[in-house]
């Protein structure tokens, strides 16, 4: 850890819990969602009444009505202090626990829930799910009128664009991907945990063109839950706490518009920025990372819009060793999105909770004293970040 | 989605797509732009970001250079046949649209291509190698 201002947690995680992550159609996410909260309340050795906050995140593409706030009947909680909805995608699930972490500070609030619920795949899988228009040109009905559907068609747009602005190419998607299937590998968890090989990877059918098939994130059925408490009080349960240490946000104003580059601006440039700012640090303070990575091509953007390397440089990086089992900056330990399981913001922020933890078996990492989790929506529009560690004072 | 995408727009269709795309078939493109005089404004504004004064329909020349594509291998409607293409095109005036590639089987486009805008028959503006 190399962080200039010294600094002590105000709030920790002290409680995680899951549903069963699933393939098949079984269960509702809102039946997921109770799952994973009743385990992060018996997880943190608190009872249900103990709980006055409650914070809830969907998936973007789904009615509020798969999630609605009337979950706090269906687990039991009593009054309530603090309630509701957070709706900024892929970025919310750390947004969640920034303002549980300030609701706590302010006194507003003493252990707060926080949980991410999401059932995806139908009896045809979680194609159909995911075969809508993200608006990118902000024209209604104009992606969709001209073929441009997906998050895979917006993320395609933006390798498209990085292998033409580093000369870059398929190769580089591999490594990204193969890196997150070494990971996997050793999480008894992952679904995907067979080594990626080349060929296999290069065989794999387009999703759209040049994203293939495994360079996509791996959908399941489930929930994780947390729980946000004060760093006063995190140390009373049967778990290590997990310091919260510092966010950061990050909305890119890009346009699509010339001179603008919103295909390769993840938002990381601003939410890094405010959050080493507020640490006092630099990338080089991290020990492991838990990127938000839906394609293989968003952990290349993550570890060069962080500045962990240069902007051109993060498949070489990755294909280093760098980011891989024993290298010098872990990252996507439990696999990531694309090879474990894809439960939007909620995935890296699950690794990182076990990191700290030293719950990780094979896959954990050597040094966890501070961890970089991030996590973005949109076609990379909406972009958190946290800092995570074992130790309360840094 | 297939009310949306009928050859003429109807009623449930953005009123400034359907505009764009009524005066797309009649062979003119247009983009936002400040009503005051600011220049063009991306796709997505309602406002000019410089001046805060609406935005209106300009025609644009129709040139263009290819920002970056994608190549979709599996059909979303009808009108559209797998494989196609759809180029994200930086206009000459600045916004950049989605549009679908008119020359499939021909030499392959690539990022930094000149394309020009071809036509808007089907209610699909298309933009082909210039
Ligand atoms: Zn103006």
């Amino acid at each position: 850890m190399n962080v200039a201002r010294k600094r002590s947690a105000t709030a920790a995680v002290i409680g995680l819990g899951e549903s069963t992550f699933s393939r098949k159609s079984d269960k509702t996410a809102r039946a997921h969602a109770v799952d994973a909260c009743l385990g992060a309340v018996s997880d943190a050795g608190l009872k249900v009444a103990e709980i006055d906050g409650l914070l809830l995140n969907r998936s973007p593409i789904e009615p509020s009505s798969v999630l609605p706030l009337h979950l706090k009947r269906d687990i039991g909680l009593g009054d309530l202090s603090l309630l509701a909805s957070i709706e900024a995608e892929g970025s919310s699930a750390i947004q969640m626990i920034q303002y549980a972490a300030l609701a706590i500070g302010a006194g507003m609030v003493e252990k707060v829930l926080c949980v991410f619920a999401d059932a995806p795949v139908g009896a045809t899988g979680a194609g159909d799910a995911y075969s809508i228009s993200m608006n990118l040109i902000g024209l209604d009905g104009w992606d969709e009128r001209h073929g441009l559907i997906g998050a895979t068609g917006g993320f395609a747009l933006s390798v498209q664009r990085y292998f033409y602005l580093y000369g870059a190419d398929s190769n580089a998607l591999f490594e990204a991907a193969a890196a997150d299937r070494e990971w996997a590998a050793l999480n008894p968890k992952a679904f995907l945990r067979k080594p990626l090989d080349k060929d296999e990877y290069f065989a794999s059918r387009w999703i759209v063109e040049p994203l293939r098939l495994f360079d996509c994130a791996y959908p399941v059925n489930g929930a994780v839950a947390v729980i946000v408490s004060s760093a006063d009080r995190a140390t009373d349960g049967p778990n290590p706490p997990v310091y919260l240490h510092g966010f950061g946000q990050g909305h890119s104003g890009a346009r699509n518009f010339a001179g603008d580059e919103p295909e390769i601006q993840t938002g990381a440039e601003i939410a890094g920025r405010n959050l080493f700012d507020g640490l006092g640090a630099t990338p080089r303070a991290f020990d492991f990372c838990e990127f938000y990575n839906p394609f293989s091509i968003t952990t290349i953007l993550a570890l060069e819009g962080y500045g962990f390397c240069k902007p051109g440089e993060g498949a070489d990086f990755i294909a280093d060793g760098a980011t891989r089992p024993g290298g010098k900056l872990p990252a996507n330990t439990g696999g990531g999105h694309l090879s474990s399981y894809y439960l939007q913001g909620m995935t890296p922020v699950h690794e990182a909770i076990v990191q700290i933890r030293g719950q990780g078996g094979e896959r954990q990492a050597p040094s966890t004293n501070l961890g970089l989790v991030t996590g973005f929506g949109g076609r990379m529009e909406y972009h958190s970040a946290m800092a995570v560690s074992p130790h309360r004072d840094i | 989605m297939g009310s949306r995408l009928d050859d003429e727009p109807t009623k449930d269709v953005n009123p400034v797509v359907s505009e764009i795309l009524r005066r797309a078939k009649t062979g003119e493109l247009c983009c936002l732009s400040c009503a005051a005089g600011c220049g063009a404004t991306d796709y997505a504004a309602r406002i000019c970001p410089l001046c805060g004064k609406p935005v209106e329909l300009r025609p644009v020349s129709g040139r263009g250079r290819i920002h970056s594509y994608s190549v979709f291998h599996a059909p979303f409607n009808s009108k559209l046949p797998a494989p196609y293409t759809v180029l994200l095109v930086e206009l000459e005036e600045g916004p950049r649209l989605a549009v679908v590639f008119d020359g499939e089987g021909g030499p392959p486009q690539k990022v930094g291509d000149a394309v020009v805008f071809s036509g808007a028959d089907d209610g699909i503006v298309r933009f082909s190698m210039a």
